[in-house]
C-alpha cells in the first residue's frame, strides 16, 4: 500500500499535535515498531513496521477518532503482527512442498551478504563514532558501569544522553548493514 | 520514564517469555515512553553482547539462539560481533568462504554448552573458546531420511586438522526448541542446541568430542515443558 499525499499529511498533524519535532516523532514511532516485531519474531519486521504505519496513516485520514495515538499504534501493530505470523505460516507449510535450494547454502550466502555491507558501512561511520559504541559496549558488570560513567564525564554529558547516542550509532550501523539506510552518520 | 519494571522481567521479554497480558504492558509501555524503550533496547544490545561473546547462561544462550536464528537479526550480530573483536584488540579479519566468520563464536557457544563434560577431555577447546581468530576449521555433516538407527550407518571421515563439525538436520515445525543427543557405545552421550533455520537445524560440536566409533544422533523436540524424540540416525565417525 502507498500512502496519498492526505493521509501522510493526516498521520504528521497527529504525530505534531503531542509537541516535539514531527520528523523525530515519527522515526521514533516506526522505530518501536520495528522493535515490536522483532522482539515478537517477525521475519521481516521493517515491512511489518512500513505497514503498520501505512494502517496508521490511513485510519487517521479517514477519520477515525484517535485518543492516544502510541495505544493506536499498539493495536495495529497487534493486527498485523497476527497476519504476518499466519503468512509465515502458510509460506513455511508451502514450501515442505517444494524444491527449494539448499537452506544451508542460502543462509552461507546470508552471512555472506551482511559481511559484504559490514565494511562499507563501517568506513562510513566516522572514527569517533566507532569508537564511541566499542567503548560503551565492551566489558562486563561493574567494570561496564564505571567505563561508562567515566566516559559521560569526560564527554560532558548525562548517562542518559550517552546511552541515546550509543543506542543511536549502533541502530544505525545494524541498519545500514541490513540494508535498510543509505549511510550511517 | 515511569517506575522501571524488574529487569528480569524485560530480559523474559526480549527472550521470548512471559503472558501476553505481561508482554501487552510492556509492548504498552514502549509505544507510551521513549526512555524506557531506550532503556529496553540497551538490554537488547547486553543480551547480543553476552551472546556473542559466549558468557550468557545455557539456558538464555539457549533460547537467544532461537530467536537470532531469524535471519532479521543478521545484522545486530553481525554489528556485536565487531564490537566483540574491537574490544578485544583483535582485526576484525575476513574469514573466507568455507570458515563462516560467526564459526568462532558458534564454536565458544558450542565449548560453553559442553563444557562440563569437556573439563577433562582437552585444553585445546579452552582456547578455541576464547580465541575469536582464527576461524577453526570445521567439517561438515548432513544427516538425512534414510540412515535411522538400526538401518545402514552414514560414515563421516574427519580430517585431523578439523575442530569444530557443523551437523545439519531436517526439522518438523511445531517445537519452541530442538537438540541432538549424540550418544556413542560405551561411552558417555551429550548434547547439543539445534537451531531451527526453516526445514533444516544446524548444531555444532567440537570434534574433539568424536573419537572414531559408531554413534546414534537422536533428534529430539521441546514443546511446553515436554520432550519428543523426532528422529535418529546411525554415524560412524573416521579418521582421515
Amino acid at each position: 500500500m502507498k500512502l496519498s499525499k492526505p493521509q501522510l499529511d493526516a498521520l504528521l498533524a497527529a504525530l505534531g499535535s503531542g509537541g516535539g519535532q514531527v520528523g523525530e516523532r515519527y522515526v521514533k514511532l516506526r522505530e518501536k515498531l520495528v522493535d515490536f516485531f522483532l522482539w515478537n519474531r517477525s521475519n521481516r519486521p521493517q515491512e511489518d513496521a512500513d505497514e503498520s504505519m501505512d494502517r496508521l496513516a490511513k485510519r487517521i485520514a479517514e477519520g477515525e477518532p484517535v485518543i492516544n495515538l502510541a495505544s493506536y499504534a499498539q493495536k495495529i501493530a497487534r493486527l498485523v503482527l497476527l497476519e504476518s505470523n499466519a503468512r509465515s505460516r502458510r509460506e513455511a507449510a508451502f514450501s515442505q512442498f517444494s524444491v527449494t535450494i539448499a537452506p544451508a547454502r542460502s543462509q552461507e550466502e546470508g552471512d555472506e551478504k551482511t559481511l559484504d555491507r559490514l565494511e562499507p558501512c563501517l568506513r562510513k561511520l566516522p572514527a569517533d563514532s566507532r569508537a564511541l559504541i566499542v567503548e560503551y559496549y565492551s566489558g562486563k558488570g561493574a567494570a561496564l558501569i564505571e567505563t561508562r560513567r567515566q566516559m559521560a564525564i569526560r564527554l560532558g554529558v548525562t548517562a542518559n544522553t550517552l546511552r541515546n547516542r550509543a543506542l543511536r550509532v549502533r541502530r544505525e550501523l545494524e541498519e545500514c548493514i541490513a540494508g535498510h539506510a543509505g549511510d550511517v552518520q | 520514564m515511569n517506575a522501571p519494571m524488574d529487569d528480569k522481567q524485560l530480559r523474559e521479554y526480549l527472550l521470548g517469555g512471559l503472558t501476553p497480558e505481561e508482554r501487552g504492558q510492556i509492548e504498552h509501555r514502549i509505544f507510551e515512553d521513549d526512555d524506557f524503550a531506550d532503556f529496553l533496547r540497551e538490554r537488547e544490545a547486553d543480551l547480543l553482547d553476552g551472546f556473542t561473546s559466549g558468557t550468557l547462561n545455557e539456558e538464555d544462550r539457549r533460547r537467544f539462539a532461537a530467536l537470532a536464528s531469524n535471519p532479521a537479526w543478521a545484522a545486530k550480530l553481525a554489528v556485536s560481533q565487531w564490537i566483540a573483536t574491537q574490544s578485544a584488540g583483535a582485526p576484525f579479519a575476513r574469514a573466507t568462504r568455507t570458515t563462516p566468520w560467526w564459526l568462532g563464536w558458534a564454536a565458544a557457544l558450542v565449548a560453553t554448552v559442553v563444557a562440563g563434560w569437556m573439563m577433562e577431555e582437552n585444553a585445546r577447546l579452552r582456547t578455541a573458546k576464547t580465541r575469536p581468530s582464527p576461524a577453526p576449521r570445521f567439517a561438515s555433516l548432513s544427516l538425512v531420511a534414510g540412515n535411522q538407527r538400526g538401518g545402514s550407518d552414514q560414515t563421516l571421515a574427519i580430517s585431523a586438522s578439523s575442530e569444530v563439525l557443523r551437523v545439519e538436520v531436517p526439522v518438523e515445525g511445531g517445537y519452541q526448541a530442538y537438540e541432538l543427543n549424540v550418544e556413542r557405545e560405551v561411552a558417555a552421550s551429550f548434547t547439543i542446541p539445534i537451531e531451527r533455520r526453516g526445514e533444516i537445524g544446524v548444531g555444532w560440536v567440537p570434534v574433539a568430542m568424536l573419537p572414531p566409533g559408531r554413534y546414534d544422533f537422536l533428534l529430539k523436540g521441546r514443546r511446553e515443558g515436554a520432550e519428543k524424540l523426532l528422529a535418529t540416525y546411525s554415524v560412524r565417525v573416521e579418521s582421515r
